[in-house]
């Protein structure tokens, strides 16, 4: 079985509400002068959206293309209502959880939903997270790689983690707001440098903050092959037996908790998915396509499944069996 | 040769110059001071214990230290808090000429243990290009040190045109080195500035030179990037997915970044076997040289045993990073000096990609 773990979607029902009530949304559907329908958050932020956003079964059939059994359906993150009064957020997150729930009943054993929640407020955030396993029992929720530039190992995000461990679910870590966007608005660096930037910046607020110290059972897989810490941890492994500074809030290795990370596969080069495979181990590292956004890394299944050197079991794992495992899924 | 392309120095000469006030009223450069009877250093005026101070000045601690590694050769370069680009520029011009200097008195006592590279006034790159060129034409200086951002200005700034165009006039190489990273606000805990930071930095700064058509206007141009090219190694293939769908990427080329990326050359700072293996992998052996960072704490402190030690390549590859790719931009640079002409090859570096070695396990 080979699954997506990283997989965009702006559900019809989310759609359908913001067009019944777009001010208690936050946003509005509208099409713009060429005929492309948008959605306009109140941020002014605008994302276009084309039908294998929406649609279901599209969306299954050309990830069956893709060689793609399950899709696990996240909201499209520059959606996110991170950006929105406390009041919004909450709508918004239980309109899409609720529409994306359904979806995945609907297409159950194709498709499995991620949860979002609006983290401004951890209490909302905590208890949207509670409703959303409860009554949808949703497996997995995506979170952006800050909220509002706050990194993750502010104490006031720590209710929102031991829930998660103790609720069991896989938090998928992706780039939202990124930092340094001063020095990268030239050439789409925002997304191509400040993607991996931002990531990178939570997994590591995660380790030296102590969190992963705090809660071992915690399941964190980073979009984007992480960044780039799979690449500089030796740099992350030097500073910290080096510099008080880097001494963080940490009693073991760095490399202990680097290596309770998952990874998605997303990382267009061959090259830097094997170094991913060996350097973090097939145990974790999930098929993540980026579908269907122009930075979707297409073609993936057959690229795995060349890897030389990694056995046929290794790439069943890579492929949908750690996604299956993490999800809580049989496989 | 095992030559060290990432050494910082302090002429001793410079000691009591190096610390002055910049344009924004802070305290920039380096202070040494006795306290408690011994040594201390203050960099950008805040106490550092990064290094042992004398490391930094002293020449026979120095080739103490280059013996115990194996190193025959350190090109130096000043350490970043010794930039000085929020100085005035003139103040900042003479600070370098003295340093400039004072590099070139060190090599020629010691013309076999050193090269060194420029440090320039490259808030007015004008001046920096002149400074340059006086740099290497009579000083024999070997090329220069830049910062990954100048001022918060990305390297691909239009201003910088004259001081490329004399580079590649002089034909010299360019190390850039991280310094006042992006996304510090985010960065402030457990040294991430430096953790997370200068690899970003380093990535903005190939990026800038890719994306902003430095490397299509100047394909001769040869930089080398401290830390193992920061963060861009791993994420390439990310640029270049994204050249080929988004517009803003390619209103300065026409060709995938690719085809700049491979232009670029590399320190070998990373700190862990398999991603040193993955960097000449992923660049070339032709395109790596051996960099420790002495001699501050987040250096190598066996760079030729961590390259000699590496599993997969051949000794003739371990050759090619300890020093000979160095020394190949070594003596393109020599022959730029008076009229003198050396032949040298130049083969490791025009191969694109360099050999192919595989990484396995």
């Amino acid at each position: 079985m080979r699954i997506d773990i990283h997989s965009h979607t702006a559900p019809a029902k989310y759609i359908e509400a913001m067009r019944r009530d777009p001010k208690s949304m936050g946003c509005r559907f509208e099409k713009d002068e060429r005929g492309r329908q948008m959605i306009v958050q109140e941020n002014g932020r605008t994302t276009q959206v084309r039908e294998n956003l929406v649609e279901p079964e599209l969306r299954l059939k050309e990830m069956a293309a893709e060689g793609v059994d399950v899709i696990v359906e996240s909201l499209l993150p520059p959606l996110l209502p991170m950006w929105a009064p406390t009041a919004v957020a909450v709508r918004v997150c239980q309109t899409v959880n609720d529409a994306i729930a359904e979806d995945a009943l609907r297409y159950q054993g194709r498709m499995v939903a991620m949860g979002i929640l609006p983290l401004q407020d951890i209490g909302e955030a905590v208890r949207e997270l509670d409703r959303i396993a409860k009554q949808h029992r949703m497996p997995a929720v995506l979170i952006p790689t800050n909220v509002g530039g706050k990194n993750f190992d502010e104490p006031e995000f720590f209710p929102f983690f031991e829930r998660a461990q103790e609720l069991d679910v896989l938090i998928f870590m992706h780039p939202h707001e990124v930092a340094g966007a001063d020095r990268l608005e030239r050439y789409w660096l925002s997304n191509l440098i400040g993607n991996p930037l931002d990531t990178t910046i939570a997994q590591a607020s995660l380790i030296f903050g102590g969190v992963l110290e705090r809660l071992p059972g915690l399941k964190v897989c980073s979009a984007h092959a992480g960044g780039y810490s799979p690449w500089i941890r030796g740099r992350w492994r030097h500073g910290h037996s080096s510099r008080r500074e880097a001494q963080g809030k940490i009693t073991r290795p760095v490399y202990e908790y680097l290596s309770r990370l998952y990874f998605d596969t997303c990382i267009f080069d061959p090259v830097s998915l094997e170094f991913l495979i060996r350097t973090m181990g097939s145990d974790h590292v999930l098929l993540g396509t980026d579908y269907p956004t122009p930075m979707i890394d297409a073609g993936q299944v057959p690229v795995i499944t060349a890897i030389d050197g990694l056995s046929a079991a290794d790439k069943e794992k890579v492929l949908g069996g750690n996604a299956a495992r993490l999800l809580g899924m049989t496989s | 040769m095992k030559i060290d392309v990432h050494a910082h120095y302090v002429p001793e000469s410079c000691l009591h110059d190096v610390e002055v006030k910049g344009t924004d009223g802070r305290i920039q450069g380096l202070r040494m001071v006795q306290e408690s009877g011994r040594q201390v250093a203050y960099t950008n005026n805040v106490f550092n214990i990064a290094f042992d101070p004398p490391q930094i000045y002293s020449i026979e601690r120095r080739l103490k230290d280059m013996e115990a590694q194996w190193v025959d050769m350190q090109v130096l370069s000043v350490p970043p808090f010794l930039f000085f680009y929020s100085t005035s520029p003139s103040h900042s011009l003479e600070l370098c000429q003295k340093i400039n200097n004072a590099f070139a008195d060190t090599v020629s006592h010691h013309p076999k243990r050193f090269a060194a590279l420029a440090n320039l006034p490259m808030q007015e790159p004008e001046m920096a290009a002149r400074e340059l060129e006086r740099s290497v034409r009579e000083l024999g200086l070997r090329g220069a040190e830049i910062g990954s951002n100048i001022n918060g200005k990305n390297l691909d700034d239009k201003s910088f045109a004259p001081f490329y165009a004399k580079l590649h006039e002089l034909d010299v190489p360019v190390f850039i080195h991280s310094s006042t990273v992006l996304g510090i606000e985010r960065l402030r805990s457990y040294h991430l500035q430096n953790l997370i930071g200068n690899p970003s930095d380093t990535a903005v700064a190939a990026a800038s030179l890719i994306f902003g058509g430095v490397l299509k206007e100047f394909p001769r141009l040869k930089f080398y990037l401290a830390h193992g090219g920061g963060s861009c190694p791993y994420i390439r293939g990310r640029w270049e997915h994204g050249w080929r769908v988004r517009p803003e990427a390619r209103v300065n080329i026409d060709r995938p970044p690719s085809n700049y990326f491979k232009l670029l050359c590399f320190d070998s700072l990373v700190h862990s076997v398999p991603a040193l293996n993955f960097l000449v992998e992923t660049v070339g052996v032709g395109r790596v040289m051996m960099g420790s960072d002495y001699p501050f704490d987040m250096g190598d402190k066996n760079p030729v045993n961590d390259i000699a030690a590496l599993p997969h390549l051949a000794d003739d590859q371990k050759e090619m990073i300890l020093g000979g790719n160095a020394a190949a931009l070594t003596k393109r640079l020599s022959s730029r000096r008076g009229d003198r002409i050396l032949q040298y090859s130049d083969d490791a570096l025009s191969v694109p990609g360099g050999p192919r070695v595989r990484s396995s396990s």
